[in-house]
């Protein structure tokens, strides 16, 4: 026993991983989520009992650093017993119809539903659609088909709806609603509205095409309520209505493929069930020898004699999910595994992991079966199908702001810092990641975007007025000292401590994740600082001036400190503020390349200047999050690449992404192997 | 009837043939209950260092007065043994720079060099409670428990250069791999008892289905594993390594196959504030010890390089930066409130070992605690001189109720050997250890 251990040891000991290569990856407690999600088609969330993974290069799903040890291991099985469980009983349908809402917060014209329908029936979709301005026509489509025009009800309120009932089978699908608009009418009635109030008040009125920027981007403040664009506010789904009995759900039916009556099992369906279930769970075809394994396990379950026919197959099916969902080829993202057809399916895996964090959905796995991801066009034109529905937690780990959920703020200073308050920052900074994605905007938004989401409590937190409710909308900063995702709340406050602000934490975060020019470690025992005990208080610039007295540590803190100074202006939870008692903010810097600024503004403005340097920030971040490796040099060069490349077309974010799908660096990975 | 027939057959009942050879001792404890209680040792590691002025003692010997922050302890003095003059050597840069936090919890149970990286070659060592489950885990339901209140969560908080891994792990199962402490007190709770249902049969039955799933899982893996190259078979060993553990630890609940009654409330979910958070795990490992499911545990009251703040004793800073207090007197003032009440927490757990009986005295006489940090001043991130107290009197082989000051820069893993060595774990030499710390006290 004792040698045993001992060499098992030592096999894992010599066997350290280089960087290189994918290694055999296990998935982290978000992809598990997610990859239950859409195998089972039931949330059940059991990852989020396992122990926290580590974080490697700034991201938690680093192949290296996933290690597994017997407590996990236990958890997995315990995970999986509950899921199996579950998963072979029949949902009984909803007593009442369910009603379910999807906001569009970005005041686009369109907007696209992923929508899980649990049951096979009749949905009501109601659609409301806000802004003013005529004439406009209001479409909807289901699953990308033909575009049906919908009847509008009347103008009489400052919303008008329409509603219209689909029949869904169970399962995923996407609703599209679309309003088309006359936008040069609506740029005439603002236009008209505008030359009344400048002959009112003699100012000089803005210029018609100014007005038409404005009112695209939702930002006409004056002729709020008279002129906005029309655009659908919000989509819901009701139902399901009209159910044959008995009703089979999503779920049920992602298990039991074999697709006989609920209770009707057969030997023959447990196999097929069971062989359909692990090619979805395993993202991978299997072979029957794998199956009848599968089968002599999940037939050696227990006596027999007691139990029904159909009791002793729902339980071989129990023990067959059990065992699918403990399988390294379940728990593990297995590269280079010696199938001949292996390469497709990896393929499959690494884009799906990429973009959503989970499994690879029927249409993905069907191109790998076809071999069309070999081909980069078939591969982009799957990339661009996805990102359409991204669920990769990417965003969150980038910017840090997933940190929100850990942190704490001293409550005598911020008693603001609640719960709601923390689930707002989150999902401003949420919402303008995804706007940035599906509105084709380019990545400099991150750094000068006038505009952002907000809701009732953080409009307020902000001091923009006219704010309320709790949803989000677009809001313009146009006048407002916020600029881009540096000045917005999860940002400011994960970069905070608990009673008071850090420039030096906001100034290596600006180094670490945008000027991609992270700080070199600080030299040994620079912490060492004379006794300061006799002296008068000194202000936190005035202390931080002092440490930069010491020339081993002035190179970089005369970087990091004049960044982080920049946002003095907002405190430890993003609030504005003039003075930090007794003294006023003094938030004027000078960078090491002689450019001065004076408001947090002015600072993004001037981080803004050198794109390039910011693309290859976030392509090598985004490159790291899809290899789930440490870069090499090559990747470096080849993020270098990309990143130029989206120069062109005004570095959009979809670009960077697409680029890194179609990159060597992506798919060498997988090619090394051939 | 002969404990070793009934066991084979069990396995021939189950059908499983097995590929692991029998466990060397299956659980003696149990096996003769009147014998003497085993002896337990658990290491509970405290973030940032410790304000060292109001920690040593201004005398050595039996007649030491407390200083401020082991105050606490009165009540236990004849059962502690402070050490003075120990030393981590590689906690220090030799070479690597900044990262004295990352190093001091990595290096604090290893005694290795780390290895500084951001994550794709991560290499510590083997730790200490690690060498001592390898040897003796085989005789309880789970080798070894690993926790801590605070786990890695945070993105891109960690030390200059080194993986998050090292600041968030003082146990290490082996060079790569981390031991990974649990955060949550339900689930530590759930690995100690909850899978025992109260029915015989049904906990039978339960564990043949388990173990046939594992015996699957073996197999599956093992066809895998030859489909790799050997560079990618590392992470499957780890796989392979946790299911055989798994897969032992249910066969020794079927050796004996009666249900384990908790004696503690399931706890909910993780208390907001430290006190109710270490005061659950406090009490998980005592119920632990008391029921003999493991005799190894490392706790770690914050992760190295803690941003906890402490609202309920009036410290609303972050720890982290106040220990970096350039000797102002103001934050020196805070950072010793957290020293003291960690230690009061401490003290209160103490308190309920002395309370619990266990053979023919308390628990605490049958453990060995180490209280420690991997830093001495957090200030300037002293990695010598660490401030160090063993608790308990380990099964009669440490002399307590002293203040010891050994020749500085004896090298702190001498301790852990000489701890090793009263645990019946058989060791010569860990990490940088010279030798065994002799004055601990005569070896039963």
């Amino acid at each position: 026993m004792k040698h045993r251990a001992i060499l098992l040891l030592l096999a894992v000991t010599a066997a350290l991983p280089a960087p290189g290569p994918a290694l055999a990856r296990r998935l982290n407690r978000y992809e598990y989520n997610c990859t239950i999600r859409d195998l089972l088609g039931v949330d059940f969330r059991a990852g989020d009992d396992f122990p926290a993974d580590n974080f490697s290069y700034g991201f938690d799903n680093n192949a290296a650093t996933l290690t597994v040890t017997p407590a996990l291991m236990a958890k997995y099985l315990d995970a999986a017993k509950k899921i199996a469980r579950a998963a072979i009983e029949p949902v009984p349908p909803p007593a009442t119809p369910e009603v379910e809402r999807h906001s569009n917060a970005s005041a686009a014209p369109d907007i696209a539903w992923r929508r899980n329908f649990t049951w096979d029936g009749d949905y009501d979709v109601h659609i409301a659609i806000a802004g003013r301005s005529d004439p406009f026509a209001l479409y909807i489509s289901l699953d990308d088909g033909e575009p049906q025009r919908l009847p509008v009800s009347v103008d009489f309120e400052a919303r008008r709806y329409a509603d219209t009932r689909l029949t869904v089978g169970a399962g995923a699908h996407r609703l599209r609603v679309l309003v088309v608009r006359d936008d040069d009418r609506a740029v005439d009635q603002a236009w008209a509205y505008e030359e009344a109030r400048a002959r009112k008040t003699g100012a000089e009125p803005l210029s018609k095409a100014e007005i038409r920027t404005r009112l695209m981007a939702g930002a006409l403040p004056d002729f709020a309520g008279r002129v906005t664009p029309p655009y659908p506010e919000f989509v819901e789904a009701r139902g399901p209505y009209g159910l044959v009995l008995p009703a089979i759900s999503a779920g049920y039916r992602l298990v039991f493929s074999c697709g006989h009556a609920l209770g009707g099992h057969t030997p023959a369906c447990v196999r097929g069930n069971l062989e359909n279930l692990a090619r979805r769970a395993w993202r991978r075809p299997v072979t029957p020898g794998e199956i009848d394994k599968l089968m002599r396990l999940a037939a050696a379950a227990p006596p027999s004699d007691s139990k029904s026919e159909q009791q002793n197959l729902r339980q071989q099916m129990e023990t067959g999910v059990e065992a699918i969902l403990v399988s390294p080829s379940f728990l593990f993202r297995v590269e280079n595994a010696a199938s001949p057809r292996g390469n497709d399916f990896e393929m499959a895996s690494r884009l799906s992991y990429f973009l959503w964090s989970s499994m690879p959905d029927d249409e993905l796995f069907h191109a790998a079966e076809r071999r069309e991801l070999a081909d980069p066009a078939a591969l982009q034109a799957q990339a661009r199908r996805m990102l359409a529905d991204p669920k990769s937690n990417f965003a969150a780990q980038w910017l840090e702001f997933r940190n929100l959920d850990f942190i704490h703020r001293d409550p005598a200073r911020f008693p603001q810092f609640t719960a709601d308050l923390r689930d707002a920052m989150r999902m401003e900074t949420e919402l303008f990641f995804e706007h940035v994605l599906h509105e084709d905007r380019g990545i400099l938004d991150f750094l000068n975007a006038k505009y952002t989401f907000v809701n009732e409590l953080l409009a307020k937190l902000y001091g923009i007025p006219g704010v309320a409710g709790d949803s989000f909308r677009q809001v313009d900063l146009d006048g407002t000292a916020r600029v881009g995702v540096l000045t917005q709340a999860s940002v400011l406050t994960v970069t905070s401590y608990s009673t008071r602000t850090s420039p030096v934490l906001r100034g290596k975060w600006i180094l670490e994740n945008i000027l991609n020019d992270p700080p070199p470690p600080p030299p040994a025992n620079v912490a060492a600082l004379r006794d300061p005990s006799s002296e008068p208080a000194l202000t936190l610039r005035q202390q931080l001036e002092q440490h930069r007295a010491n020339p081993a540590c002035a190179g970089c803190h005369l970087r990091m400190d004049a960044l982080g100074f920049g946002l003095e202006n907002f405190d430890a939870i993003g609030r504005w503020r003039a003075r930090d008692e007794p003294l006023p903010i003094d938030s004027t810097g000078t960078l090491p390349d002689g450019s001065s600024f004076s408001s947090p503004v002015e600072l993004a403005a001037i981080l803004a200047k050198h794109p390039n340097a910011f693309a290859q920030c976030l392509t090598e971040k985004l490159l790291t999050f899809a290899l789930g490796r440490e870069l090499n040099s090559q990747d470096r060069v080849a993020a270098a690449g990309i990143g130029q490349s989206a120069a062109k077309t005004n570095y959009r974010l979809s670009d960077l992404i697409l680029g890194i799908v179609a990159s060597p660096a992506f798919r060498a990975d997988a090619e090394a192997h051939e | 009837m002969n404990k070793q027939l009934s066991r084979r057959k069990m396995l021939r009942g189950m059908g499983v043939s097995l590929a692991l050879p029998l466990l060397d001792a299956m659980t003696p404890a149990f096996a003769a209950p009147r014998a003497k209680p085993p002896c337990r040792m658990l290491v509970n590691y405290v973030p940032n260092g410790i304000v060292m002025q109001d920690w040593l003692p201004a005398s050595t010997g039996m007649d030491f007065a407390l200083p401020n922050i082991l105050q606490p302890m009165e009540p236990h003095r004849s059962r502690m043994l402070l050490i003075e003059g120990l030393a981590q050597h590689f906690g220090w840069p030799n070479g690597d720079g900044t990262g004295d936090h990352a190093r001091a919890a990595s290096t604090y149970l290893t005694g290795v060099h780390i290895r500084k990286t951001g994550g794709s070659d991560i290499a510590a060592g083997i730790s200490m409670d690690q060498i001592a489950a390898h040897q003796l885990g085989s005789r309880t339901r789970i080798p070894s428990l690993e926790l801590t209140c605070e786990d890695g969560r945070m993105v891109g908080v960690c030390d200059t250069g080194y993986s998050c891994v090292y600041s968030d792990n003082i146990s290490w199962r082996s060079a790569a791999t981390p031991g990974s402490p649990e955060v949550d007190p339900r689930a530590v709770f759930e690995t100690l008892f909850s899978s025992e249902d109260p029915d015989p049969a049904v906990r039978a039955a339960t564990r043949r289905r388990d173990s046939s799933i594992l015996d699957w899982v073996l197999g599956e893996t093992h066809s895998l594993e030859n489909q790799l190259g050997p560079a990618d078979r590392g992470k499957l060993d780890e796989y392979l390594t946790s299911v055989r553990e798994i897969e032992m630890r249910i066969q020794s609940a079927g050796q004996r196959n009666d249900a384990v009654r908790a004696p503690i409330e399931k706890p909910a979910a993780i208390p907001a504030q430290l006190s109710g958070h270490l005061r659950l795990m406090y009490d998980l490992l005592r119920v632990a010890f008391q029921t003999d499911a493991t005799r190894i545990a490392t706790l770690m009251v914050g992760r190295e390089g803690s941003l906890r703040s402490y609202d309920e004793i009036g410290v609303p800073e972050s720890h982290h930066p106040i220990t970096h207090h350039q000797g102002r007197a103001s934050l020196i003032e805070k950072v010793v409130r957290i020293n003291c009440h960690h230690m009061r927490l401490f003290s209160e757990f103490v308190a309920s070992l002395a309370r619990t009986e266990n053979g023919d005295g308390s628990l605490l006489d049958h453990t060995m605690i180490l209280y420690g940090a991997g830093l001495a001043d957090g200030n300037s991130h002293q990695h010598d001189h660490l401030p160090t107290m063993l608790v308990g009197s380990a099964c009669g082989g440490i002399r307590s109720g002293r203040f010891l000051q050994v020749p500085p820069q004896t090298p702190i893993t001498n301790l852990y050997v000489s701890m090793l060595t009263r645990m019946g774990v058989a060791i010569e030499k860990l990490g940088d250890s010279t030798g065994e710390l002799s004055e601990l006290g005569d070896l039963g």
